[in-house]
């Protein structure tokens, strides 16, 4: 089955036009990987929403195939800029949960402040004290 | 002012008004951060989505109508996630040498996740099902209504656990790790990544590119191997088949 996705992503890389209009050929190819990602879900039954197998399913394409990046390159971009915009309507959802305002949920937001917190931050430093030892960051990978 | 209840409802039933609402708000939103100086509370996504939930709130209107227009937007993410491959692809070099550390964090990580806040809730004396409800509350809201509705919490509650973490994440990442000096792009964004999953890796693209790709890296990884850890952590606490 997978070794039929990657067939299929290959199928629909070629199938894009390379002198077409370069916007609608990023969005065939995102939208094509996203319907490969949810055949992917849906058939082998994967505990991982479509569009993040579509990414997988794209990057393996990307490697095999660097020259697709530059065409899709400024199409992703202005996608990911305008990535906390397209949060909202799903976020504003947390408004049908009013039992939210009682003292469980006061707890219960008591509970994931502190989780978060302390999750940041513990996975920050363990990050840091192994790359210290195997992956020192390089220059661009540091704040000055 | 009956003409104007009558426009409003009118107007309610279109998807325009609400498409065009939640842009409204998020620009508004970008304003407050800036003239804040980037405090903060000040987070784009925090703001707008109490701007947007108090108008429908006040207006009356309930959240499925709000979705009929703001799907439009929602339905974008799809398309985003995938061209996620792109920061990744084009920084493959730096993820493939930080393999090591990355993946021993990713198991750590995870795991402080989901113990915190089963036994936080545990502590707080919360009822058994709420507790399972917040466990899976790192991974993306999807994946945590899955595992909550497979452990036994409830689906619904497990989804807001999972906004609202994204959002507490999103707002205070930048200032924590700032305090505590953490300068190294890669643990600043693969920690937030990992912890607040989308909301999170969105606020790390705004940051800095480095941590972006590591965040994605964070929460692709993470929602799968909470899928796995939520249940063991669980039985731990309650036994099998409680």
């Amino acid at each position: 089955m997978s070794t039929k996705l990657v067939v299929l992503a290959h199928f629909l890389h070629m199938s894009v036009n390379k002198k077409g209009e370069p916007v609608i050929n990023a969005l065939i190819i995102l939208f094509g990987f996203q319907l490969l990602g949810t055949l992917a879900e849906r058939y082998l039954l994967l505990p991982v929403p479509g569009p993040v197998l579509g990414m997988a399913l794209l990057m393996l394409v990307l490697f095999m195939h660097k020259p697709l990046t530059g065409q899709l390159k400024p199409t992703s971009d202005v996608l990911i800029q305008y990535l906390p915009v397209l949060f909202v309507p799903a976020a504003t959802g947390i408004i049908t949960f009013g039992s939210l305002l009682s003292s469980d949920g006061l707890l219960l937001l008591l509970v994931l402040i502190l989780s978060t917190l302390i999750g940041i931050v513990s996975t920050a430093w363990i990050f840091c004290k192994l790359a210290a030892r195997w992956a020192p960051p390089g220059t661009e990978e540091r704040a000055s | 002012m009956n003409g104007l209840r009558e426009t409003f409802v009118y107007l309610a039933d279109t998807p325009l008004l609400w498409l065009w609402l939640t842009l409204l708000c998020y620009q508004l939103a970008l304003w407050l951060q800036r003239i804040s100086g980037r405090a903060a509370w000040a987070n784009p996504v925090a703001l707008s989505t109490f701007m947007v939930g108090g108008v429908i709130l006040i207006s009356g209107v309930s959240y499925k109508q709000y979705f009929s227009g703001a799907q439009f937007i929602h339905f974008l993410l799809g398309p985003t996630v995938v061209a996620l491959a792109l920061p990744l692809v084009l920084h493959w070099k730096s993820v493939r040498r930080a393999l090591w550390p990355l993946l021993f964090s990713l198991l750590a990580g995870s795991a402080i996740a989901i113990i915190c806040a089963v036994g936080l809730a545990y502590l707080f004396g919360l009822d058994e099902v709420l507790v399972k409800s917040v466990a899976p509350k790192s991974a993306t809201a999807p994946i945590a209504m899955g595992i909550a509705e497979s452990t036994g919490g409830i689906a619904s509650l497990a989804a807001v656990s999972a906004v609202i973490t994204g959002i507490i994440g999103a707002s205070i990442a930048t200032p924590l790790l700032n305090r505590l000096h953490f300068r190294d792009w890669r643990a600043r964004g693969f920690a937030v990544g990992l912890n607040c999953h989308g909301i999170g890796t969105a606020h790390a693209f705004t940051i800095h590119p480095i941590a972006g790709v590591y965040a994605t890296v964070g929460m692709a990884l993470n929602g799968m191997l909470t899928a796995v850890l939520t249940p063991l952590v669980l039985w731990r606490v309650f036994g099998v088949g409680a």
